[in-house]
């Protein structure tokens, strides 16, 4: 075979391939868009999920499931953001390049690959039954806190390596102490790169459905007034409307469901990408 | 005007608020070792018990798991089989399809269409498995019971088609970079003697890529692995040992996530299911290791 | 009293010992050059000054630096402190990332205005507005940048910046100002204007500057300090070193038969 003709071949090859991606992605987009706009209504974001003749909760709507993810990510925000934020500066500023540093970073590393479900196991050992919190939104938050700890931090820490060194000499020499470095001039210069990192962590938490299902999400939970309270959330929803026998019903519902929560992490990535571009024009260097 | 410069002690207050801060900020990033070590300790401290009622080999190859049944059997291997059969066809797919995107992505495509090329692999990386598996059990099954007649509408072949689509953008991501991390003038080199950009691909760019490849590889394997819920959903959750693809089977993920509910705290079978997150763990935490490894080698290759 | 004495000063990184036992001391009022060869230890040397190396670590530094009749690096003493009362402009421009009023103004904002008993009180809008067009006046840049305070500090030439840098410094009015190299990544006609810079800003402040421009010393120094490998091989009037060198290894250098 003539050398062109080869190279012809194989980049063709890699093409189909390229293509066949593309392909999976408009698909499964498009079986969600389709199926799942048809659900969309005003009744279907304002109102729980109601049983039908059979007892299936196939009808009503999602307002519960969407509060449960909506309040879990708000949770999240909370306990993940200054935990996995300000310890990465630390370990960052303080720490820089030591050898404690690269253990840390490996470690790190490590924990962003551990298997949600393994993160569920982790919560109902401690959280729900050692520490008594039991089946709740907070157990279920805390879980997916400690789940996107990691990505969090690695995110950090790739926005404050960009800033350069000469910069936060400068602030050195003015007399500001290190503290005041971080605050005034490391922060807000990584601040582009460190928003993208949160709401991508929010997303992941979002979408999450093992680890929840250890800790506290239940099928018939009514809208939670207080920590400790189970919860509905969207994922689960979703997952649920493939278990039951209802089909015609639960899978429309899955569809509509599935459309919302991608919707909800569609919006949240445009907010990031609207806010990381404000604080990259705002300092650029 | 400027007073003259005096031996100061470290500032009263001021300098106790910047101690609290550091302390603070230092609490914040023992978290992350506390958490890896909490993980692997309550892992392993409610597993253990479990192998003191029940030897480790007849655990790993028991070949029954009904840990609810009576009488309950706790062997794992219907699981470790489903695991790795699901994951292993899921690679068999995943690996030439990935880096034939990689290959296309880095090398072929050109920048207009790479506009608009990652941006969609990175959506597909931030689907939420959930719809992954809602599509797997609603459309993909159908499909493939056309075409395979299969007697089971939810089986491996499904899980695994369904898990690979999911590996592909974790393995072109980091690919990708291997790909873009070889430096110009080695693959200016090789046009240069005339090798056309195939050939330089070939002989030149994928085996300087190629541990950080086999790192991408790694590591979207450790995904599939550590998959929960597309499995679940297109698995079919059977516990039977097989090996046949186009039957039912149940991973050690699908296992966790159905029967730890169920089960109560301290019992045998909370620990007998602790044991199969700990085996979990280890897999995924070596497989880990691995690509860990690689990376820095491959990083250090080309500093 | 001079305003700076070096005593047996030196300096390892590690097992690198970068500065060895250097004795000097530096009048008040006065610009002195630090000039050698690329690596002779010139940068570390000023990074003392003001503890900037404490940022480095495995830096170990001995010997004592007495400033104004006090030993910056005494036990008891703040180094966060020192960098107050000594200012330093570094060889590439290095301006933050926001206005040219923020950027001068950051450092009174953070200090505060101190007080006649000696407590420093936060500065009012009007005060740090008054501190900047002070500082930008006497680095010969108000009248390029006064109608443009609040546009990013990016928008100025690398010569403008570098005065932009030299405003920042001066904004909290040291007694001292240390220049690594400022004129390095600058042309001619913006180094000119520094160098006009330092001669008037001599008449209050005493300036320390290290350049690989050996003309450069010689146009605008008092006093010249050479350095080689680590050690200060000679100090002394800048016309005494450049024209009766008293070391053959001085006068190699100066005369360019060593680089």
């Amino acid at each position: 075979m003539k050398r062109r003709t080869r190279e012809a071949l194989f980049f063709n090859l890699f093409r189909v391939c390229a293509a066949i991606v593309v392909l999976a992605l408009v698909v499964i987009l498009g079986y969600v868009l389709i199926n799942g706009i048809g659900k969309w209504s005003i009744d279907f974001f304002t109102q729980n999920p109601r049983p039908n003749v059979h007892g299936a909760l196939v009808e009503g709507g999602i307002l519960g499931p969407i509060v449960g993810t909506i309040y879990l990510m708000l949770l999240v925000m909370i306990i993940a953001i200054p935990v996995g934020v300000l310890g990465s500066v630390f370990l960052q500023e303080y720490l820089g390049s030591s050898r404690i540093a690269r253990i840390w970073w490996m470690v790190v590393n490590n924990l962003a690959g551990v298997p949600s479900i393994v993160w569920g196991l982790l919560g109902v050992a401690l959280l729900v039954y050692y520490l008594n919190f039991g089946l709740s939104l907070i157990a279920a938050a805390v879980t997916l806190s400690l789940l996107v700890l990691p990505l969090i931090m690695v995110a950090t820490k790739e926005a404050v390596e960009a800033v350069p060194s000469s910069l936060r000499e400068a602030s050195i020499a003015l007399g500001a102490t290190k503290w005041q470095t971080v605050r005034h001039h490391i922060l807000p210069y990584s601040a582009s790169g460190i928003l993208t990192g949160i709401i991508l962590s929010l997303s992941r938490a979002g979408g999450e459905t093992a680890p929840i299902l250890l800790t506290g999400v239940a099928v018939n939970a009514s809208i939670p007034g207080a920590l400790g309270d189970q919860f509905q959330a969207l994922p689960y929803y979703i997952f649920l409307m493939t278990q039951t026998t209802d089909r015609t019903q639960a899978y429309a519902m899955a569809y509509g469901a599935s459309l919302a929560l991608i919707a909800l992490i569609v919006g949240l990535n445009l907010v990031a990408i609207v806010l990381r571009n404000r604080f990259r024009e705002k300092y650029r260097w | 005007m400027a007073t003259k410069i005096r031996v100061k002690p470290k500032r009263g207050i001021r300098g106790i608020l910047e101690t609290g801060i550091w302390g603070t900020l230092l609490l914040c990033s023992l978290v992350s070792i506390f958490t890896l070590a909490m993980v692997f300790l309550y892992l392993v401290g409610n597993a253990l018990p479990f192998f003191g009622r029940l030897d480790l080999w007849s655990f790993l190859s028991g070949t029954s798991w009904n840990p609810f049944g009576d009488p309950a059997s706790y062997g794992v291997l219907p699981l470790l089989v489903g695991t790795i059969l699901v994951s292993l066809v899921a690679a068999v797919i995943a690996i030439p399809i990935g880096l034939g995107c990689t290959i296309y992505l880095s090398e072929i495509a050109d920048p207009k269409v790479k506009r608009i090329f990652k941006p969609a692999i990175e959506i597909l990386a931030g689907i939420p498995s959930v719809v992954y598996g809602l599509f797997a059990a609603l459309v993909l099954s159908d499909w493939l019971r056309s075409i395979t007649h299969s007697s089971s509408r939810l089986n491996a072949l499904n899980g695994a088609i369904i898990l690979a689509v999911m590996m592909v953008p974790i393995l072109v991501s980091i690919a990708e970079e291997a790909m873009n991390s070889v430096p110009r003038s080695i693959k200016e080199a090789s046009m240069a003697l005339g090798a056309n950009r195939w050939e330089t691909i070939r002989r030149t760019t994928l085996p300087a890529a190629l541990p950080g490849i086999v790192a991408a590889i790694v590591l979207s394997m450790g995904r599939a692995i550590g998959e929960t819920m597309a499995v679940i959903m297109a698995t079919g959750n059977a516990t039977q040992l097989t090996f046949d693809i186009l039957s039912s089977v149940r991973t050690m993920t699908a296992a966790l996530a159905i029967d730890v509910p169920e089960a109560v705290s301290g019992s045998v079978q909370y620990q007998a299911l602790f044991a199969v997150g700990l085996l979990l763990f280890i897999l995924t935490f070596g497989i880990n290791l691995i690509a860990d490894y690689l990376m820095t080698r491959f990083k250090e290759a080309y500093k | 009293m001079p305003m700076i004495e070096i005593k047996d000063l030196s300096v390892h990184f590690g097992e690198n010992h970068a500065l060895r036992n250097v004795t000097m001391s530096m009048e008040k009022n006065q610009i002195t050059a630090i000039i050698g060869p690329s690596g002779c230890g010139k940068s570390t040397f000023i990074r003392c000054i003001n503890r900037m190396n404490d940022l480095i670590p495995g830096c170990k530094v001995e010997g004592e630096i007495i400033v104004d009749g006090s030993n910056i690096y005494a036990k008891e003493v703040d180094a966060v402190d020192i960098r107050k009362r000594i200012g330093m402009v570094f060889q590439k421009p290095n301006p933050f990332p926001k206005s040219i009023f923020e950027n001068i103004a950051y450092a009174p904002k953070i200090h505060g205005v101190e007080q006649k008993d000696g407590h420093p009180k936060k500065a009012t809008k009007k005060e740090l507005e008054e501190t900047v067009e002070w500082s930008l006046r006497r680095a010969a840049l108000w009248d390029e940048v006064k109608d443009r305070l609040d546009k990013s500090a990016y928008t100025l030439s690398g010569g403008q910046q570098q005065r932009l840098c030299i405003a920042r410094a001066l904004a909290i009015k040291p007694e001292i100002i240390l220049l690594d190299e400022p004129c390095s990544a600058l042309d001619p006609i913006a180094t000119a204007k520094i160098e006009d810079l330092l001669t008037d800003l001599k008449r209050d402040y005493t300036v320390v500057i290290v350049t690989h421009n050996m003309q450069q010393a010689a146009r605008v120094s008092d006093k010249t300090a050479y350095f080689y490998m680590g050690e200060l091989i000679e100090y002394g009037e800048t016309e005494q070193i450049f024209e009766r060198p008293f070391k053959e290894l001085t006068e190699r250098y100066i005369t360019g038969r060593m680089g």
